[in-house]
């Protein structure tokens, strides 16, 4: 195992998932959202809307081919770390930059093709939503916390019998090659991590239940139908990568702790079983549901005509959803998949606010 | 059952809800037992002011098309604890302005009574279209 094949490991499906996503993007999202304007579901396949998509994928290529040859170039050349992130930075930066001016260029089409003349603005809800669209049980995050406190029992448990020095960092070959001194919080450190990475799991777990129910009123029951599967698969999926992030880690924990020994290349065998694993599907759900389960192909395609409550002075570049008005704490994403936060609302923010402390916290505690 | 607002509409949000789950009620898309959504949850899946919502759930309860239960939340009535002795009174009143401007518009008397003989039936049949 080189050290390169292992960069190229770490480092391609995350550059795949974020290239590839915003490659195509414009297709994942709602029926009725172009470029993250509101607009009549009928008018996504109008000449102009095909142009503004078409302009956005010449772009997008046009710079995030040259940025991403710039970055393979430089995995496969240096040593550096630096030159691959700076490309990543770039890649990131485009796609907003891009983005937002397409998004400009996307209201003004609205406005001069007076898009909603005529149209009936309207919000639908449905009134026992909540009793089947909820996310799945949150007492199946039993079963992770099980995992996390067998885990920190085993290490109390061992602690006595441990070495002085612990391995906290495994070469290429799988030799240990940084230790540090052995002390309470090093030993209990993965347990910590994993309490912080559970109770985050659960945070979007319960986000999921408690964000505003979205329906299009053009086909109502079909999209009642659609975004409860959307919730359901999503919520699903967090349990699952919960727990199997949580079972990788103890692997690892114990490992470094000497309590098992196995061979470095099912070390190895495992991180890239767990990497396909996680950004395949990943990838696949979100190609399979696209976002609010628009991708989902439910129902006959009706169309009442109807649109939804013309919202976009409430969405700031249609990616930042500002309405105090509205005491939802969460909505879905216009341009892109899954939640965001209404940033009127001041416990939505707190509740972000801890989130990012809890993630910094935690990068700063973890030994280098 | 779906309920659907129109923001552009003139007629005010809260009146709005309120007409849409009695007509729901009336069409028997809410069964009698059957739960409301809490103010809140209302409030945010319709993305409006929860004073708007709690002013269509405070009528209802006073009109008693709901009952407050202890665990359950808002949950529709029973059709018995609807019923309303006085209620001929007010539905007359509600009738007065409605038959004023059939007159000035010329409706006539079959035709006028024809056409709320017609929506009364669609109601009940479950068809309502709001």
């Amino acid at each position: 195992m080189h050290d390169w094949m292992l960069k190229l490991l770490t480092f391609l499906p995350s550059w795949g998932v974020v290239f590839l996503l915003g490659l195509f993007m414009p297709r994942l999202v709602r029926e009725d959202i172009l470029f993250g304007v509101r607009i009549p579901q009928d008018r996504l396949k109008s000449p102009s809307a095909a142009g503004l998509r078409g302009l956005y994928t010449r772009c997008y290529l046009a710079f995030s081919i040259p940025v991403s040859v710039f970055m393979a170039w430089h995995i496969f050349d240096t040593e550096n770390i630096f030159w691959f992130s700076l490309g990543f930075f770039f890649l990131l930066l485009g796609q907003g930059v891009l983005y937002i001016w397409i998004h400009k260029k996307a209201r003004r089409l609205k406005e001069s093709e007076k898009w909603l003349e005529g149209k009936i603005q309207s919000t639908v809800v449905e009134t026992s939503f909540r009793k089947n669209a909820g996310p799945v049980s949150g007492w199946w995050y039993l079963i992770p916390l099980v995992i996390v406190f067998a885990n920190m029992a085993f290490s109390i448990w061992n602690y006595a019998s441990l070495g002085s020095m612990l391995p906290v960092h495994f070469n290429a070959a799988g030799e240990a090659d940084r230790w540090v001194d052995k002390s309470f919080l090093n030993v209990f450190l993965l347990c910590l991590t994993q309490i912080v990475l559970t109770a985050m799991m659960f945070f979007v777990h319960w986000m999921i239940g408690a964000s505003k129910q979205e329906l299009n009123p053009a086909d109502p029951e079909a999209s009642v139908a659609r975004v409860i599967r959307f919730r359901r698969t999503w919520s699903v999926y967090l349990l699952f990568l919960n727990i199997f992030l949580l079972l990788l880690t103890s692997y690892f924990h114990w490992k470094a702790l000497g309590f098992i020994r196995t061979s470095s290349s099912l070390s190895i065998g495992l991180t890239t079983a767990w990497m396909v694993l996680l950004f395949g599907s990943l990838l696949y759900l979100v190609f399979a549901l696209g976002q609010g389960g628009s991708r989902l192909r439910i129902g006959s395609g009706a169309d009442t005509g109807r649109v939804n409550r013309d919202d976009d002075r409430f969405w700031k570049w249609g990616m930042f959803y500002y309405n105090p008005d509205d005491p939802a704490m969460f909505v879905e994403k216009r341009f892109g998949i899954g939640w965001t936060n209404n940033f009127a609302n001041p416990k939505a923010n707190l509740m972000l606010v801890f989130l990012i402390l809890a993630i910094v916290a935690l990068t700063l505690i973890v030994p280098k | 059952m779906l309920i659907s607002i129109d923001f552009e509409s003139d007629v005010p949000l809260y009146t709005q809800l309120k007409s849409q789950i009695v007509q729901g009620i009336a069409s028997g898309r809410l069964k009698p037992g059957e739960p409301l959504p809490s103010v809140r949850q209302m409030a945010v899946d319709l993305g409006i002011n929860m004073h708007t919502v709690n002013k269509t759930y405070a009528l209802l309860k006073n009109e008693g098309y709901t009952v407050i239960h202890k665990r359950r939340g808002v949950m529709i009535a029973s059709l018995e604890q609807m019923k309303e002795s006085g209620f001929g009174t007010r539905l007359e009143q509600s009738l007065r302005p409605l038959a004023a401007e059939a007159i000035c518009k010329g409706v006539g008397r079959e035709n006028f009574t024809d056409l709320c003989t017609r929506v009364y039936r669609q109601m009940k049949g479950g068809k309502s279209n709001a």
